[in-house]
């Protein structure tokens, strides 16, 4: 963590996986991460590369099979 | 996987006012987003279109204001957008909804909110939504590139609060024990390298 924060937007963006759009983010995203995986007690993640659109999807897919 | 997909990045949680309003300048990117992938929708062949609104506008001061003009627009996602977002729904994670047995701890941390679901199945069993969005406190408490330690130190006393308020209260029947991130920076996230003889079953998948 000290490491992200000391580091400038354009060089979090050569970090991989982190989008030039992002970049700026990464640091505030991290200390979030950082705290509530502490708060919470939880030593890993998983990531998930599904977010709130794929939901509105899955949800309204349930809704069609519940009509036909 | 989509047979098209149409992205526009507006991240409207860094272009608050001091009020918490989206500018201006934000509103009318959104407005114009809206008019266009409305245009993209149509030239697919698009029989249906499910809009919604994520805490950025959901929680902005000017957020009714901003879907009123957004639903002014000849074409525009008429009422739609006012599906909004949350309480955060565990139906957004695919590894929970195949889960076997286990709870998940969903954590979500978007432009504008940070959201926390807990469950075993598509219904949390508890959920709430934090205004920590990557994006909004990057412009509300981080200036300078790279910020100042003070600065950086401040958001983390805010963040840990924010959360720990929550935490605190959380339901231990609905204690985690496994969880999922979905950030954009995708698998590189700092401090989470992927470990082989992981305790709990996972599914990610399928798409």
């Amino acid at each position: 963590m000290p490491r992200l924060a000391a580091m400038t937007t354009a060089q979090r963006a050569i970090l991989p996986g982190v989008s030039e759009g992002r970049a700026r983010q990464l640091l505030a995203g991290a200390l979030v991460a950082d705290g509530a995986m502490d708060l919470f007690g939880v030593r890993e993640l998983d990531i998930c590369p599904w977010a709130l659109r794929e939901g509105v999807i899955l949800r309204r897919l349930d809704q069609m099979e519940g009509v036909s | 996987m989509p047979a098209y997909s149409h992205k526009i990045e507006l991240r409207l949680a860094e272009l608050l006012d001091d009020q918490g309003a989206i500018r201006e300048d934000g509103v009318r990117r959104l407005v114009d987003m809206v008019a266009s992938s409305m245009r993209v929708a149509e030239d697919k062949g698009v029989e249906e279109v499910l809009p919604f609104a994520t805490s950025a506008v959901r929680e902005a001061a000017n957020g009714e204001e901003v879907l009123k003009r957004v639903e002014r627009r000849p074409g525009g996602a008429a009422g739609a957008l006012r599906r909004r977002r949350g309480p955060a729904d565990l139906s957004g994670s695919p590894p929970l909804v195949r889960l076997v047995g286990g709870r998940l701890l969903l954590l979500d941390i978007g432009g504008g909110s940070l959201e926390i679901a807990c469950g075993v199945d598509e219904q949390p069993d508890a959920a709430v939504s934090l205004p920590l969005g990557a994006g909004r406190l990057t412009a509300g408490w981080l200036p300078g590139d790279p910020p100042t330690a003070d600065s950086v130190r401040a958001l983390r006393r805010h963040v840990r609060a924010q959360i720990a308020a929550r935490s605190a209260t959380w339901p231990r029947s609905a204690c985690p024990t496994m969880s999922s991130v979905p950030p954009r920076p995708s698998s590189s996230w700092p401090g989470s390298p992927a470990r082989p003889g992981r305790p709990t079953a996972r599914t990610r998948s399928a798409g």
